[in-house]
């Protein structure tokens, strides 16, 4: 039978635990309804960008003689070329099966990518393993800081990109992150971010354009991309932020169990001890 | 929804700000403003800083302050995507003449890393701002 202090400084600890793991939950809590509030304002926007990018791209991809560097955003790249991967994960810890989660989504996205493939990342947790799986690492951006999302830097990293799937010749570009569904439910996804595969079908039946198609496109792709960016930031510091929460709030359920538990052999424990006292005074006093 | 009426959505990143239906709508486009009434052709048009101006079914006149961005009429439906839009009677006149300030300022300071395009659209954003809001 454990030591009767012993057992109280279990108590008063676990007990401590817990306050932390419910402040910790507190805080997730609120800064993801913020986040949250974020990143749903945001998709109507990202949405109609992209379908209208999506749709006008098919006439420009089509074009054979369409230059410039939108046009070249929809031709894909030689297949057997190495492609990139823009990873997002996380910056802190503690966010439960969060990071695990993504960096499972890359591996088995990353199967099916020919050899040398390289990764931009975004995220502490993400860059550690990235260099524990020994990945080829084209860009970290370090800088940044996902709690403060910008929308100019969702541009900056878009950009870098960009310019890398133009310059390096990268079969294509991928993206991979997590998406958030509800409070309850994130789910990390591997897709396809560049070239971009115009929307077949439903393509906008020989629009007007104001100005002309390509100049317009030179302005639409890299606001679409941008702001594809921008959204999946924002999407992943909300995603990290329920996971933070779910997972603070599982530690403060285990640590109020453990309690409980410790208690009631503390309990136990200091009721023999009254017992064999009052046995051992009864026996005493029978004895004179 | 009368035959003479559209829907006009007005979306930015932060939120949807205006759904509606009207009857006729004016907005910036690179080359000058372009009206659009309902059952417009489809066209897809660049959208520069200025005056977005709509008429409802019901008469009323809606002016909204928008900046570069996409418009977009289809099945009767304009979508105005743009980076940032206000209502013109939200404006915060103190705050445009301030926010003007301070792109001059960062236009005219020697920051070797500052970047003239997008101070520049800074500065035309909010001297937009501060004229529309002071009519």
């Amino acid at each position: 039978m454990a030591n009767i202090r012993d057992l109280r400084q279990r108590i008063t600890s676990v007990g401590n635990i817990q306050k932390i793991t419910r402040a910790m939950e507190m805080v997730a809590t609120t800064k993801l309804r913020r986040f949250q509030e974020g990143a749903v304002a945001a998709k109507p926007y990202a949405e109609e960008l992209e379908r209208l990018a999506r749709g006008l791209g098919g006439a420009a991809a089509s074009d054979p003689d369409a230059a410039g560097d939108a046009a070249g955003l929809f031709r894909p790249g030689d297949p057997s070329a190495p492609a990139g991967i823009l990873f997002i994960g996380s910056t802190r810890g503690l966010c439960g099966a969060y990071n695990s989660n993504v960096q499972r989504q890359l591996e088995s996205g990353m199967k099916g990518l020919p050899q040398g493939s390289k990764l931009f990342v975004i995220g502490k947790k993400a860059m550690e393993h990235a260099g524990r799986m020994g990945h080829d690492v084209a860009a970290y951006f370090e800088d940044f800081d996902p709690e403060k999302t910008r929308f100019a830097d969702a541009a900056g990293i878009s950009k870098a990109v960009v310019t890398a799937f133009l310059e390096e010749g990268l079969s294509g570009m991928f993206l991979c992150g997590t998406r958030f569904l509800s409070m309850v439910r994130y789910q990390p996804y591997f897709e396809s971010f560049l070239p971009i595969v115009p929307s077949e079908g439903e393509l906008l039946s020989e629009p007007l354009l104001e100005p002309s198609g390509p100049e317009l496109l030179e302005r639409l792709v890299p606001s679409y991309l941008e702001t594809r960016v921008f959204h999946g930031l924002l999407e992943a510091i909300t995603s990290e932020y329920a996971s933070r929460r779910f997972a603070m709030k599982n530690a403060t359920d285990a640590a109020g169990d453990m309690k409980k538990e410790i208690t009631r052999t503390y309990n136990r424990a200091r009721q023999q001890k009254i017992t064999s006292e009052i046995t051992e005074i009864v026996s005493g006093a029978e004895a004179l | 929804m009368t035959d003479s009426s559209f829907t006009l959505r007005v979306v930015c990143p932060q939120e949807i700000l205006l759904e509606a239906e009207v009857e006729s709508a004016r907005f910036p486009g690179e080359d000058g403003a372009l009206g659009v009434l309902a059952h417009h052709t489809t066209m897809v048009a660049l959208t520069e800083s200025g005056l977005l101006r709509a008429r409802t079914s019901q008469g009323e006149n809606l002016e909204f302050v928008v900046h570069s961005g996409f418009a977009e009429m289809r099945d009767n439906v304009l979508t105005v995507l743009t980076q940032a839009a206000e209502n013109v009677e939200s404006i915060d006149l103190d705050r445009a003449r301030k926010a003007a300030e301070r792109a001059q300022e960062r236009l005219h300071s020697s920051e070797s890393n500052l970047d003239l395009v997008r101070a520049r659209a800074a500065l035309r954003r909010a001297l937009m701002r501060e004229m529309l809001a002071r009519k």
